[in-house]
């Protein structure tokens, strides 16, 4: 399971902009001066799932596993999103 | 019997189609014998042969003795293989011309006979009958079916019928073989499977119509449980639930569209997801999960509408576009 934690040190490899939200912090993804993508942290202090982060970054389970564990660099992940089209040009 | 050969003189009978005296005369001077005949199927220029006691029809999987069962049903795209009552005799002046009685093609029935019956035959005849009709038809020990005409030759041919038909009496197995070992399907089967599949067509066109309301249904009895279990503190049912944010109140946005949402449990709580923008949260209750996602749609729309249309990449663009289509912010 993605708990916060793992949410987070995803957030800090992509240098993601954290916003302050209601509940949650908002982790920004921008690139080139675009925004990108987004998701939500809970701010909760119970570690929950955070597994829904794979679909808010478009890659597999696995790919976002290999995020936070290090394997997969931002630059490789930047990758993935521009063959999916998802990154401006 | 054994026929002789009549001089034209002595039965005074001039070439031709034989009229009813003629066919008893013809008879009586030993060029033709019918058996067994009966005044009452003699018609002005022919004589009606009827149905004789053994049938076979490719529905049933035996011979039928018509003495014993009185009729066949031949249904809607049945064949039926029928023996004639009669056994005819036919001298080498006469020929015969067979054809079907009218009162059978008007029910339908397509009729295979002869139409020749050559001069010196002695036999019954067997014919095949096939219900095209939309109806089952009910054929009779003995009812009508064909209808013969006797044709006196001006002379003897040289050579009578001498084929493979000659002095049959019965039906062959190889006939009854063709109907009976025949496994595929018939046209009555066909027949049968094309009302089934057209009554089944009916049923889903009438069940298509009911279908937005049986969703509008099913879509309110979830909605229900889902109040009930969360009201009553129960354990979640382990299936996803399909629900909808129809109101972000207390805070001031409304809702143009109700919003619809999945709630789905996971190993150690519940994450509710609305797939329309890709946003999705997390919560130790299902309550929890979806008023977790309430707060992150409101999150992400007021980022996303905070920025200028160039600074959103092409996803959040689209996400805008939906949540702009749901959302509104109360002015």
């Amino acid at each position: 399971m993605l708990t916060q934690d793992d949410a987070r040190r995803i957030a800090d490899k992509l240098g993601m902009h954290i916003r302050q939200g209601r509940r949650h912090e908002l982790a920004v993804l921008v690139y080139n001066g675009k925004q990108i993508t987004q998701f939500g942290i809970s701010r909760s202090s119970k570690q929950q799932s955070h597994d829904y982060v794979s679909k808010q970054l478009y890659i597999t389970h696995g790919q976002c596993r290999e995020l936070h564990g290090c394997p997969l660099t931002k630059d490789q992940y930047l990758d993935i999103l521009k063959s999916k089209n998802l990154l401006p040009s | 019997m054994e026929l002789q050969t009549a001089e034209r003189g002595e039965l005074a009978i001039p070439p031709g189609i034989l009229v009813d005296h003629e066919i008893i005369k013809a008879q009586a001077g030993g060029l033709l014998e019918i058996d067994p005949f009966d005044k009452e199927f003699l018609e002005p220029a022919t004589y009606d042969l009827g149905v004789g006691d053994r049938a076979v029809i490719s529905t049933a999987s035996k011979v039928l003795d018509l003495t014993s069962v009185g009729y066949v049903v031949i249904e809607p795209g049945a064949m039926a293989i029928l023996q004639t009552l009669e056994s005819l005799r036919l001298s080498k002046r006469i020929a015969g011309r067979v054809g079907p009685k009218h009162s059978l093609l008007r029910h339908g029935l397509f009729v295979s006979i002869g139409p020749q019956v050559d001069p010196g035959f002695h036999g019954r005849l067997i014919t095949n009958l096939i219900n095209l009709s939309p109806r089952p038809f009910a054929i009779r020990y003995k009812d009508r079916i064909l209808s013969a005409e006797f044709h006196l030759l001006p002379a003897e041919p040289t050579r009578s019928y001498e084929g493979p038909y000659q002095d049959r009496m019965e039906l062959s197995s190889e006939e009854i073989e063709v109907l009976l070992a025949y496994q595929g399907p018939n046209l009555a089967d066909l027949h049968r499977s094309f009302a089934e599949l057209r009554d089944n067509i009916r049923e889903v066109a009438a069940l298509g119509k009911e279908i937005p309301r049986l969703i509008e249904l099913q879509e309110k009895v979830l909605r229900e449980i889902f109040l009930m279990r969360g009201s009553a503190g129960l354990e979640p049912s382990g299936m996803p639930l399909a629900t909808h944010i129809s109101n972000f109140e207390p805070e001031l946005y409304d809702v143009k569209i109700t919003m619809p949402v999945i709630v789905r449990p996971l190993s150690d709580g519940y994450e509710a997801n609305f797939f329309d923008a890709n946003i999705h949260a997390s919560g130790d209750t299902e309550e929890e999960a979806l008023r977790n996602l309430k707060a992150l749609i409101l999150d992400v729309y007021d980022s996303l509408s905070s920025m200028q249309p160039g600074e959103l990449g092409p996803e959040p663009s689209r996400q805008l576009r939906v949540l702009n289509r749901f959302i509104a912010r109360r002015r």
